[in-house]
């Protein structure tokens, strides 16, 4: 069971790859037509996973100004070069250069998508980018509702927002638990089934699981309510018939999958895994361990083992150890970002 | 004024101008003023804003009010007031910016411009002068009108993320650069308390150093060459690292 495990984009969406050429080349018509295939939270997830490339602030600098998609992927790109010196540490941990590195970064990217908000304010992957940078800039709770409700009026079930979102309201963003699961509940009920937004639900979890404190985080991952929840999750979203494998179906299967293992649920683990093959999304298994690959080998070991229902993972000493360690360096990997 | 602006191309518009200025206010709300040349697109600039304002901002702001006053010297004042619902303050603010950048950008619907009433009747000039005034005539005003802006910001929040930046405090009000609003109480207490804290780290160097001295003249009066070398190096070692420190901290308040 040694496959390879493959987090980039580019394996899982060929359009990626293709977008990103298309950008280095500063072939602008061509970038337009490989976006407009799409449309929605999948043309969204394409800018995010292109945005995310190094160094490509130099050709989108160069893109013909008033294009709604570039100034998109400039945004999503300089968030995502601040977020890199922020790094995924808890805040007090980021020293006062890094902060206002990370800042400044974050209000270069922000007048991009004030201009660009002011000529296309009907863009969603615009106004996804600014609940980035509202997190960061730390605008506070009522500036990112109003960002995100510009967003619900253009597209209702924009998942890529919607992540964003869910951050804003977790308590380490200025947010409440009741506030982030009456989010991702209401987001999951309010489409139809088969739809990738009941995801949330497994990240809210896992966000609730992270924050406390062992042997606290494991009661709760496995009590009878958060497995009742994520089962009705799964079935809503990755486990429907009509769930189709669109632009961030990796991160949606990963996040079932982070979370059925978790619970030691290697069974329904193990349906996740299958789907995803060797695929995974890195920041949902960072979750689980600053070595998201050995994470997923390990998890998926045990899910597709023959005989995997009896086997589980009890080094508790080790668990205490790992515990530990991420009490000294809270990782927080952002699932929305 | 119009000549060299493009709505569709040119770096123009990209970024909010360098030069718009916020002062922090005291007041949920917000008010932004400027001054422009006063044509009839700055006219109907303002009512465009106006406008705007109350649409976009409808569930942020309780009341929305904009005024245009030309002036004897051939410019014309705007000023928007808007007051924050529900204390959503940086709502207000956001989506202000929002409002100002969809101007900027020139995102301006016919029906939002005068109508022409006397279309077809050639003979008579319009009676209103605004008649005529086209989206990018509106979209420049609102570049200038922008540039010169000063903005007091609602309560609690600071715009710079929007590009804009700190106006410059009067010389006899020093404080905190872009920092919160002024405490309350009166302007000559304020200057004391600062005057007072900002000679602080001086109070105390010229304490130590009078120690520093004494010190070593009652070891001098007691023939200890070694034991005055020793005791003048540490109190004056003592006294630059205190002078320092108080330094560090209070001299964001004398520049």
């Amino acid at each position: 069971m040694t496959w390879p495990v493959r987090f980039a984009p580019d394996d899982a969406y060929p359009q990626v790859g293709e977008l990103r050429d298309a950008v280095r080349g500063r072939d602008w018509a061509a970038v337009a037509t490989i976006v407009d295939r799409l449309a929605g939270a999948d043309r969204t997830g394409l800018l995010i996973d292109v945005a995310a490339t190094p160094g490509l602030a130099e050709p989108l600098g160069e893109s013909p100004a008033g294009d709604p998609t570039a100034a998109a992927l400039l945004g999503f790109h300089l968030v995502e070069a601040a977020w890199t010196v922020r790094t995924d540490l808890a805040a007090p941990l980021v020293g006062p250069r890094r902060f206002r590195a990370f800042h400044q970064g974050l209000k270069e990217a922000e007048r991009v998508l004030i201009a660009g908000a002011g000529r296309r304010p009907d863009d969603p992957a615009i106004w996804t980018a600014r609940l980035a940078t509202a997190r960061g800039l730390e605008l506070g709770q009522d500036e990112a509702w109003r960002r995100y409700r510009r967003l619900a009026a253009i597209d209702p079930n924009h998942l890529p927002g919607q992540l964003h979102m869910l951050q804003q309201v977790l308590p380490k963003w200025g947010g409440t638990w009741t506030r982030a699961f009456e989010f991702a509940r209401t987001a999951m009920r309010s489409q139809p089934p088969g739809g990738p937004n009941a995801v949330l639900i497994p990240v809210a979890h896992l966000e609730r699981w992270l924050s406390l404190a062992p042997p606290h985080d494991q009661d709760y991952i496995e009590s009878p309510a958060v497995r009742q929840e994520v089962a009705e999750a799964a079935l809503w979203s990755v486990g429907h018939p009509d769930f189709a494998r669109r632009h961030g179906w990796v991160g949606v299967v990963s996040a079932f999958a982070v979370v059925f293992s978790l619970q030691g649920d290697h069974r329904s683990a193990a349906t996740a895994f299958r789907m995803l093959g060797p695929l995974a999304n890195r920041p949902i298994f960072g979750y689980l361990g600053n070595q998201p690959a050995t994470v997923v080998r390990r998890y998926r070991l045990l899910a597709l083992s023959p005989g995997a229902g009896g086997l589980t993972w009890t080094n508790a000493k080790g668990r205490r150890a790992w515990h530990a360690l991420r009490r000294a360096l809270p990782l927080v990997a952002g699932a929305g970002r | 004024m119009s000549e060299n602006f493009e709505i569709d191309g040119g770096p123009a518009p990209d970024s909010p101008s360098g030069r718009a200025t916020w002062v922090p206010g005291r007041v949920p709300g917000l008010t932004w003023e400027t001054v422009v040349p006063a044509t009839p697109a700055a006219e109907v600039f303002a009512a465009v804003l106006g406008r705007r304002m109350a649409r976009e901002l409808r569930d942020e702001a309780e009341q929305v009010r904009v005024e245009y006053e030309p002036r004897t010297d051939g410019s014309a004042r705007i000023i928007a007031v808007a007051d924050a619902a529900g204390g959503r303050s940086g709502a207000l603010l956001g989506g202000f910016v929002d409002v100002l950048a969809g101007l900027r950008a020139g995102r301006i619907d016919p029906d939002e411009l005068p109508a022409d009433a006397s279309a077809g009747d050639l003979d008579e000039p319009p009676a209103d002068a605004s008649v005529g005034v086209t989206r990018d005539d509106v979209a420049a005003v609102a570049l200038d009108a922008d540039a010169a802006g000063l903005l007091t910001a609602p309560v609690g929040t600071n715009p710079e993320w929007a590009g804009f930046v700190a106006a410059p405090v009067p010389a006899d009000a020093a404080g905190p650069r872009g920092g919160p609003a002024w405490p309350r109480g009166s302007l000559a207490a304020q200057w004391i308390a600062t005057a007072r804290y900002a000679a602080m780290p001086l109070v105390f160097f010229v304490f130590l150093a009078v120690v520093t001295v004494a010190g070593a003249t009652g070891i001098t009066s007691s023939s200890d060459p070694a034991g005055t070398v020793t005791l003048v190096a540490i109190f004056g070692a003592a006294a630059a690292l205190c002078g320092w420190w108080l330094w560090r901290r209070a001299r964001h308040l004398v520049f």
